[in-house]
């Protein structure tokens, strides 16, 4: 049983070896749905499949390319969110110079600091944030 | 209190983790409906992510070509992904986003733990 499934696996993985572009596609459409469903968390899948793609690229280079990778769809999806009436300008509007100024000290600690630390509170954070969603 | 959630949930966002669903997180769990929460989350994210790509915008050259296919394929499907986050119940939506939120922090939280292991191995 276990050999039939390494076999597939093997299959699997030869099939796309060598097939990045292929790879790219399918990976930009899983990540813009799950973005555009949720509002969030495509960048995760781009990330995760960057790792793999783009295995000479820096760690912060293709951070940088999943933050640039996801922006379009977001733009998009948040002008759909938009029109179906789910925004309230009173409240995103004071969010926005917030957001801008987290995310220039988000680039800022990318840079200078390593950040894994920051990056297992946030993968917590999101994890019990989740649970309690689940839960409520 | 609602600008506080959005500057640290526009910390991972800014390196690049993809930590935007944090925001949606608290703006629901202080009250807000789930649709709303998104709407409001998606326009956070292009305030941070903008920011973030403009300053590390020298990081991205001699990529745009892989960045033009992620991002063409991630326009296409956003377009009717989120019209059918549209068309379901807030309770629902509630629901799925929790679950996979609660995924996407395991998967983060395994991936910064490798990336931590690796630091170490590193000589």
């Amino acid at each position: 049983m276990n050999l039939k499934k390494n076999n597939i696996l093997r299959r699997f993985a030869r099939f796309f070896a060598g097939k990045k572009k292929l790879c790219c596609y399918l990976t930009g459409a899983v990540a813009g749905f799950l973005g555009g469903i949720f509002g969030s968390g495509g960048g995760i899948v781009t990330a995760l499949a960057l790792r793999h793609l783009q295995k000479d690229w820096a760690e912060k280079d293709r951070l940088a390319a999943t933050l640039c990778t996801v922006l379009p769809s977001v733009a998009v999806a948040a002008g759909l969110y938009a029109l179906k009436g789910s925004y309230r300008l009173s409240v995103w509007l004071p969010m926005l110079p917030a957001s801008a100024l987290g995310g220039l000290l988000g680039a800022f600690f990318s840079r200078k600091v390593g950040g894994k630390w920051l990056r297992i509170l946030f993968a917590a954070m999101l994890l019990l944030g989740g649970g309690l969603l689940l839960l409520r | 209190m609602n600008e506080l959630f959005a500057f640290i949930a526009a910390i991972p966002v800014g390196m690049g983790l993809g930590g935007g669903g944090l925001l949606t997180i608290a703006l629901t769990l202080t009250g807000e409906g789930q649709h709303l929460a998104q709407g409001c989350n998606l326009f956070c994210f292009l305030a941070a992510g903008g920011c973030s790509v403009w300053l590390r915008r020298h990081e991205l050259r001699g990529k745009w070509a892989v960045i033009a296919r992620l991002a063409g394929s991630a326009l296409l499907t956003a377009i009717p992904a989120a019209l059918l986050a549209q068309s379901i119940s807030g309770d629902l939506l509630k629901k799925l986003f929790g679950g996979y939120m609660a995924l996407i922090g395991i998967a983060s939280l395994i991936k910064a733990l490798q990336g931590k292991k690796e630091e170490k191995n590193d000589p």
